[in-house]
């Protein structure tokens, strides 16, 4: 047991090293926070039995080198049931172990499943776009592009699905990643504990202007958040058909922005395919793919 | 009249890939050029092109691999370098090109290193250990190697003409499809891809045809030496598992060519369906490579700690499982997709389940070394280095099949740095490990160990400073293809891995040094012995290199590590088994099949990524017309004379005096210590001949490959029925079954069809009662029927175009037309295929090589006959029944 300890120290600590770099091993919210103790688990639970065997390695190789008089040579030795029994047993054990933890863990962190809470959820809607992602606030009217504003401390629920090329939501420092597809959606729930500002990525690769394709979280006291919808409401432009058919153009390293009005319907005529579609690529002379905002601003 | 070609397809305008594909281009012209100053033309067509030798075939595909290596070597230091350079700046490398490169390092990497070389090894000590003098069907190997050469040159092309796939080594949809990329490099990547893959999947029923079929005699299942059995795992895989990439790769190029809806994002496309496909074959695929790694490791920590392996059925029975489960795991390469929680923990409890004969091949190893006497030859350093690094990597393989963690890990630089620590941890230090100890026994020279240290120690070394940092990087939540960032502590990271890539570069560079060296020293590094390592399975047996036919006389097995049975005898009795009786020896004679097959390959490829169509017919009747000629050759065989062999015996027989009587260093004196009496499975390991009598004749392993085959053909349809099986309801508002099947006309072509293959039975008959008038009257109806049969399906499909109905109308239907369309297409080369054989019967009689392939022919139009009746019954009644 002192053994597990110490290994778990160990990964704390370099847990620890690695936590304030704003990765997945500092998260601000209860589903990162469940999933880093799973991920900790788990490596502290392997290397109980990959240490000895790296050791053991490197020990049987020195101690029964040619040059050693002292080893004995077994030329011979080549099988024992008792040592076979257990070493398939190790392993067997071990994986049982963790295959529990599999099948709990993936069922206790399910993406679709609602989080625990009091207050009902905040529901945003997120399309990802030729390089930038669109959050819908349905309930409001309310949207934005590459920017996501929600209260602290409360659920939100995200629906999501993609105007066209696969990719992945991905608040490493709230948890969960999921896929944004075309033609269907998905779902996953996530809660920031504290306001603050988290990075927000795609985690699956889009094309040409995928490097671009970030937002950032923001968020907020129950007060502000209430604040900024408030002032958002005739802010910015109005998310029509028309708006929403630029958008779904290509472009990369769109500023953030706000939008009102937006339609009630339009999450759902991109999922069933009756919004614009997507721009996508152009062919140019030569057999290139072109895109058509790679690598500048949009 | 070129298609899509034109000038501006050379880029002109950008210096990077200019500058690449100039100095490519002025290589390969160097070395064509010396080539013919220096007159080596005749002696590449006959020793090398047209060879059908498999120690040569495999010296030929481990070259192939091993040049692309430095290929994706240098795709891999170009995007360290981006990464390294790209923090708050857009680096050198835009992202069209940024993209094209790790599309083609993860590509080439896989397809054109890793299973070239992997392949070529079997190819190169299969034979050699299982004691016999060839492959199953030698001059499909040619073939199989010379498609592969294709992809490879395909890929090359793509540098100077065009563009890559910018999709990623998968080329998920939608992103592949014309939409979001419209030029030639998915089509380039694709067809690639295709062509190669065909060699692969003859490579894949050649080799367990050889397995089970062609052995020395004793060499039951349980004495094969245990490369031999994860080659048989390897290639059982190929054959299950490369039908899925072809039918995936196939639909893909339906939807980008002809407008199917497969996995489109419009009209019931399914790219979901995709990426459960690729996995379903790209799974498998890691175990096709790391199998025979784990085969090799085994060989060389066996015998450089002077033991025979531990647990050796513990070995097979591990290996075994392996193969099976590798087929039970593949969506855990997305649990991000939603599948739900039941689904992600069933496939995250299989995974793990892998681990556990993994995890038992580790501790056998450990038990082999214990109680040895271990030399730390170059090999043997290499296995230790892939056991330290690759329980790293299981380990990383593990917490990622532990879906909450997966959920955080995806696609993140710690899901990069995973499979490549199993990838270089594994199947490459098993590679290099496999090259210096197979080396001598190839050239009849050792490689320099002074270098080869140097290198394992660069290697080593470089692959930990190159790939921990990006474990970190994952966890500090970097995705993978980033082609710049702005976050500030990622970057020294990166800078610290594009520092361990230096050092791979160093590594590869000793390598290099360590072949020129080796080839200036070769007489000082001459195995004269055949047995530079002390070995213990059957390639050690003969000469270095061995002579074309490899063994003069076939080794009678009688125990587990044949030959070390037999050296150990040899040397306790200080002297050889007596002078055998030598007899003639028939070897398969060299063919330009492959080479010819594969011109037409590169050219039908070529004209398909460009839209050449001219071009794609004269490849496609170029292709079959080589099958003809090569099918029509009168004399397959030459005979090598009693005192030919004599003679090549003699020499070996010489050095072999000197080994036995201890005057040769390296060789342990024979050992004294008694064999234990307790050992059960080793006596009965001393059964004279266990009861296999050596290889089966050619009428058997011809058909046992046929069905192998077939096998694979099934494997396929399989790929294509499931998509309809999803797609059946994906109308897109369009016309379903119940409106446009008409089954009158569909149960008069499955008569036709029953008939027909009634008829070719009969025609079978006829052939074995060497009757050439019924014979060809059966082949005549048979063949006339299958005309009726493909007559009513076109009449069908064309009925359907008309209503506007077509593949382009919905995903249902374009599901339809491939299923149906693929096996109207079997039937139409079952058709060519009867044409020729029954003018081949008329011609030459019923020579032996003509009556078993018109046993396959039969096979073949039965098959066709079981999967209409499955296509008739799932698609048509079931599709109209209310």
């Amino acid at each position: 047991m002192t053994f597990i300890n110490r290994t778990s120290v160990g990964a704390l600590a370099l847990a620890l090293l690695l936590a304030g770099c704003g990765g997945v091993l500092d998260p601000h919210g209860p589903i990162g926070a469940s999933e880093r103790l799973i991920l900790i688990d788990s490596v502290a639970i392997m290397l109980v039995i990959v240490i000895p065997v790296i050791v053991a390695t490197l020990g049987f190789a020195w101690w029964f080198r040619a040059s050693n008089d002292r080893a004995t040579y077994l030329p011979y030795w080549s099988f024992s049931g008792q040592l076979e029994l257990i070493v398939w047993a190790i392993p067997a054990l071990v994986i049982t172990f963790l295959g529990g933890i599999a099948w709990f863990g993936s069922h206790a962190l399910d993406p679709f499943e609602p989080l625990p809470s009091k207050t009902p959820p905040l529901e945003v809607q997120v399309v990802s776009l030729d390089w930038k992602w669109l959050f819908i606030y349905p309930n409001d009217g309310v949207a934005s592009v590459n920017q996501l504003i929600i209260p602290a401390g409360a659920p939100v629920h995200f629906t999501l699905t993609s105007s066209g090329v696969m990719n992945s939501f991905f608040v490493p420092q709230l948890g969960s990643q999921i896929y944004a597809m075309a033609g269907m959606t998905s779902q996953l729930s996530l809660q920031a504990d504290e306001p603050g500002d988290y990075p927000g990525i795609s985690a699956q690769f889009s094309g040409d202007g995928f490097s671009d394709m970030r937002f950032v979280v923001h968020a907020m006291s129950a007060d502000d958040y209430a604040r900024w919808l408030d002032s958002a409401k005739d802010r910015g432009a109005v998310l029509d058909t028309a708006t929403y058919a630029a958008l779904a153009q290509q472009s990369s390293g769109v500023k953030p922005a706000t939008y009102h009005g937006a339609d009630p319907k339009l999450f759902d005529s991109i999922v069933n395919e009756t919004a614009p579609p997507s721009g996508g690529a152009q062919e140019q002379p030569g057999g290139h793919s072109s895109s058509r905002a790679a690598g500048g601003g949009g | 009249m070129l298609g899509k070609l034109t000038w501006a397809a050379i880029p002109l305008d950008q210096p990077i890939p200019l500058a690449a594909s100039g100095l490519i281009i002025v290589v390969v012209l160097g070395v064509l050029a010396w080539a013919t100053i220096k007159g080596h033309w005749p002696y590449l067509w006959h020793e090398w092109i047209t060879s059908v030798d498999h120690k040569r075939i495999g010296v030929m595909y481990c070259t192939l691999g091993l040049i692309m290596l430095v290929r994706g070597f240098i795709d891999a230091v170009m995007m360290r370098s981006q990464q390294a350079l790209a923090f708050h700046a857009q680096g050198y490398l835009p992202p069209e090109h940024y993209d094209q490169i790790f599309s083609a390092h993860g590509t080439i990497m896989i397809f054109f290193v890793a299973m070239p070389v992997v392949i070529g090894l079997m190819n190169f000590a299969v034979p050699l250990q299982l004691g016999v003098r060839d492959v199953a069907f030698p001059t499909f190997n040619s073939v199989s190697l010379w498609l592969t050469a294709s992809g490879i040159l395909l890929v090359n092309v793509s540098l100077v003409i065009g563009e890559f796939a910018k999709t990623g080594w998968l080329a998920y949809p939608p992103l592949s499809e014309l939409k979001f990329s419209p030029g030639v490099g998915v089509d380039y990547y694709l067809w690639s891809l295709q062509i190669s893959g065909i060699g692969t999947l003859l490579t894949g029923i050649n080799f367990v045809t050889t397995i089970l079929k062609v052995r020395a005699p004793g060499m039951i299942y349980t004495r094969m030496p245990i490369f031999c059995w994860t080659a048989l795992a390897s290639n059982l895989l190929i054959v299950a598992a490369f039908p899925i990439l072809t039918a995936t790769f196939a639909m893909l190029l339906l939807d980008r060519y002809l407008g199917f809806h497969f996995f489109t994002t419009d009209a019931g496309g399914n790219a979901m369906m995709y990426i459960n496909l690729i996995w379903a074959w790209g799974h498998p695929e890691v175990y096709i490579l790391i199998l025979p790694a784990f085969g090799i490791f085994s060989e060389v920590i066996s015998t450089f700690s002077g033991k025979p392996l531990f647990g050796y059925r513990s070995m097979i029975i591990a290996t075994m499982a392996i193969c099976i489960l590798s087929f039970l795991v593949w969506l855990h390469h997305f649990f991000t997709m939603g599948a739900g929680a039941d689904v992600n923990g069933f496939f995250g409890i299989m995974t793990m389940i892998i681990a556990v004969p993994t995890g038992v091949k580790i501790f056998n190893w450990l038990f082999t070394m214990w109680g040895g006497r271990i030399r730390f030859a170059t090999p043997m350093l290499w296995s230790l280095s892939f056991m330290v690094t690759f329980v790293i990597g299981g380990m990383t393989g593990v917490l990622l099949a532990v879906p909450p963690a997966d959920f955080v890990l995806h696609n993140s630089l710690f899901l990069v740095a995973h499979f490549h620590n199993v990838i270089i941890g594994g199947v490459l230090f098993g590679v290099f490990a496999a090259y210096t100890y197979w080396f001598p026994k190839a050239f009849g020279f050792r490689l320099d160990e002074q270098w080869g240290k140097a290198a394992f120690w660069l290697w080593t070394i470089g692959f930990y400073v190159a790939f921990m940092p990006l474990y970190v990087l994952g966890l500090e939540g970097m995705t993978r293809r980033m082609q710049h960032y702005d976050v500030a502590a990622w970057h020294p990271w990166l800078l610290i891995a594009a520092g361990g890539a230096a050092l791979i570069l160093a590594g590869i560079g000793c390598q290099v040094a360590q072949l020129v060296v080796s080839i200036r020293n070769r007489e000082a590094l001459r195995d004269t012995t055949g047995d530079p390592w002390d070995g213990r399975t059957l390639e050690w047996a003969t000469a270095s290199p061995p002579p074309a036919f490899n063994f003069a006389v076939m080794p009678n097995v009688t125990g587990e590590e044949a030959y070390w049975g037999i050296k150990q005898k040899a040397l306790a009795q200080r002297q050889l088994s007596e002078l055998p009786n030598y007899k003639p020896i028939e070897m398969p004679r060299n063919s330009p099949t492959g080479f010819v097959t594969a011109f037409f390959a590169v050219a039908t490829g070529f004209a398909l990524i460009w839209h050449i169509w001219w071009m794609v017919m004269i490849g496609l009747v170029g292709a079959f017309a080589t099958f003809v000629v090569f099918a029509w050759r009168d004399v397959a065989e030459y005979d090598l004379s009693a005192a030919e062999v004599a003679e090549a015996d003699r020499q070996r027989r010489e050095a072999r005096v000197a080994l036995v009587e201890g005057r040769e260093p390296g060789i342990a004196p024979a050992i004294t210590t008694k064999r234990p009496e307790h050992d059960p499975h080793r006596l009965r390991g001393l059964d004279p001949d266990g009861g296999h009598t050596g290889p089966a004749p050619k009428r058997i392993v011809t058909g046992y490959g046929f069905w192998i085959f077939l096998l694979s053909d099934f494997v396929m349809f399989s790929g294509f029925y499931a998509s309809y099986a999803v797609l059946s309801h994906a109308t897109a508002g369009g016309p379903g079954p119940q409106q446009l099947f008409h089954l009158p006309t569909v149960a008069l072509e499955t008569a036709f069809l029953l008939l027909s293959s009634f008829v070719c039975g009969m025609a079978t008959i006829a052939s074995n009662a060497r009757n050439m008038l019924w014979t060809q009257v059966c082949y005549v109806i048979t063949g006339l029927l299958g005309i009726g049969f493909l007559f009513l399906e076109g009449s069908e499909f064309i009925k359907m175009l008309a209503e506007g109905a077509g593949p382009q109308r919905s995903a249902f239907l374009s599901a339809f037309f491939t299923l149906v369309g693929c096996h109207g297409l079997h039937i139409t080369v079952g058709l060519l295929w009867l044409g020729t054989m029954m003018a081949q019967f008329w011609a030459k009689g019923f020579r032996p090589d003509i009556l078993r392939r018109g046993m396959c022919f039969g096979l073949f139009w039965h098959a066709l006959d079981i999967i209409w009746v499955g296509i008739f019954t799932n698609v048509y009644l079931l599709g109209t029944s209310p």
